[in-house]
């Protein structure tokens, strides 16, 4: 029975859920399209009960940490106190805007993720400067390429030296796409191999139990 | 009850990423439909034709696998590493950081994480080392901290899993790379792995993990972020190969041998790219009229036409 539950009737589920989603890609009768969104209806349910599960996992987490005074709790302490204090804004106010939630989110959220993303400036440099240092066949030929896309798409240099510009133009456009084609492709069959390999139970990774 | 409920909403999903796993083969024809309600939609036929000749293939090369006939896959760097930096980790006895990505565990590519995932936390759990794994989806999570528990159960160390290491962080993509960044920095983590869906805040977290000594092996599916990922990583898995290496940490043949059907099928699409190069070369020089002219085949010209319609759709 437990063996059942845990992997028996949910492979099931995916074998003929998965077969129809697969199916009813290629049929636009309102006859199957309509299951179909109903199944997509079902699963609104099923994600709010998992953030539920994953917020009351995250809370629980931290308060272990306040409770068994684990190293920098603190931190805790500041995590609990704002998620208690945006929950408790949200519910008594509203999320709307010109309220004290959307304020504390605009003013206080929003620039710290700002912030953050601002780094990425930094990083970018550290990377390039990394990746460009010239010291194998490859890494110059990188170099090379990432030179004359760099200086070819500056308007003053297109202007000023012509073949510049026109062989960034090239770089991007044959070379570049070919080979992001080519991931592409890739991608779409080890998706496609993955989601089969789910269907007809061959990866038993995530729905075995104990296994 | 939660562990079946997380299986239940994975099930839903992942029968709902089937169809769009399959659309990126010939997606561009489908979007056109919107006004068609009949029983076959015609626009997705060469979508259709190259779903059935992979699962085709697919199906062939499972075959194949049950009777047990050697295949011989061709290693993935990023893969081999795995044991090295898990080793490595152990050495310094200090943790390993695993970030599966952004994307949910709906996509295909957060499923192909998972089982690399496994195989880590397995290394991990035999040389007693801890495995953090910040997650960003929340049906990542369940679905995380349960295979690392059954990876820590299957080498008999049960008792050393830590459910804490496994957490749900937030879903917001900067904070999570500052959560996962300090992270990084506090618990100065030996080995970071980054394999999955990932955008922006990747190279947050992976410079914070060059800026710390880690070891990185890395693997993703997102095209924008690969030269991001080959520039910080030391090992890297590019796009497919994340999915094969899904299949390669397993030892079950089955699931090995259905890499070969990957190769068999860009190889089919290798030879359609040379076919349709040559005859595009081949009208544009006016070789094809003057072949199919001298061939004496009536209606050269509405041939050719229709070959044109088809290479491009028109």
């Amino acid at each position: 029975m437990k063996r059942a539950l845990g992997y028996r009737v949910p492979a099931a589920l995916l074998l003929v859920l998965g077969l129809f989603m697969a199916i009813q890609y290629y049929i636009p009768h309102p006859i199957v399209q309509a299951p179909k969104e109903l199944i997509l209806q079902w699963k609104q349910p099923i994600n709010a009960y998992i953030i539920f599960l994953a917020l009351g996992g995250l809370v629980a987490m931290h308060v272990r940490r306040v409770v068994r005074r684990r190293e920098r709790w603190g931190y805790s302490v500041l995590t609990l106190a704002a998620a208690a204090a945006m929950t408790f804004l949200g519910l008594a106010y509203g999320i709307q805007d010109d309220t004290v939630f959307a304020d504390w989110f605009a003013y206080l959220v929003t620039p710290i993720e700002a912030t953050m993303f601002s780094l990425l400036a930094f990083f970018v440099a550290s990377a390039a400067f990394r990746a460009f240092r010239a010291r194998t066949v490859g890494a110059t030929i990188l170099l090379v390429s990432a030179a004359i896309v760099m200086l070819g798409m500056i308007p003053t240099v297109q202007d000023a030296i012509p073949p510049l510009g026109d062989a960034a133009q090239f770089l991007l456009k044959y070379p570049n796409t070919a080979a992001k084609r080519a991931i592409m492709v890739g991608v779409a069959l080890g998706a496609i191999s993955v989601s089969l390999k789910a269907i007809f139970g061959i990866d038993k990774t995530i729905l075995s139990k104990g296994g | 009850m939660r562990a079946s409920l997380a299986v239940l909403g994975l099930v839903l999903a992942l029968s709902t990423s089937a169809a769009a796993a399959a659309a990126p083969v010939a997606s561009a024809a489908g979007k056109r439909d919107g006004e068609a309600r009949g029983w076959f939609d015609s626009k997705r036929a060469v979508n259709l034709g190259a779903v059935v000749v992979f699962a085709g293939l697919f199906l062939w090369f499972v075959r194949t696998g049950r009777k047990g006939r050697p295949l011989y896959l061709r290693p993935i760097a990023g893969l081999s590493a795995i044991d090295d930096a898990v080793g490595r980790a152990a050495e310094m006895g200090r943790p390993i950081l695993y970030a599966p990505g952004l994307s949910s565990v709906t996509e295909p590519v957060t499923v192909a994480s998972m089982g690399v995932l496994g195989r880590v936390a397995e290394r991990a759990a035999r040389l007693h080392t801890r495995v953090k794994v910040p997650n960003y989806d929340p049906l990542t999570y369940p679905v995380a901290q349960e295979i690392v528990r059954r990876a820590f159960a299957k080498v008999g160390r049960a008792d050393e899993f830590q459910p804490d290491d496994v957490s749900y962080l937030t879903s917001r993509s900067f904070t999570y790379a500052a959560a996962v960044a300090g992270m990084m920095t506090r618990e100065r983590t030996a080995s970071n792995f980054f394999v999955g869906h990932f955008f922006s805040e990747y190279l947050i977290l992976a410079e914070t993990g060059v800026a710390t000594g880690a070891v990185q092996i890395g693997g993703t599916d997102s095209v924008a972020q690969l030269p991001f990922v080959i520039t910080t990583c030391d090992h890297t898995m590019i796009g497919e190969e994340v999915f094969a290496a899904a299949a390669l940490v397993g030892d079950d043949p089955v699931s090995r041998s259905t890499i070969r059907a990957h190769d068999w099928f860009k190889l089919l699409i290798f030879a359609f790219v040379i076919l349709g190069a040559g005859l595009k070369l081949a009208i544009d020089a006016g070789a094809l009229a003057w072949t199919l002219d001298g061939l004496g085949v009536d209606g050269a010209q509405r041939v050719i036409a229709r070959i044109t319609a088809a290479l491009y759709g028109g």
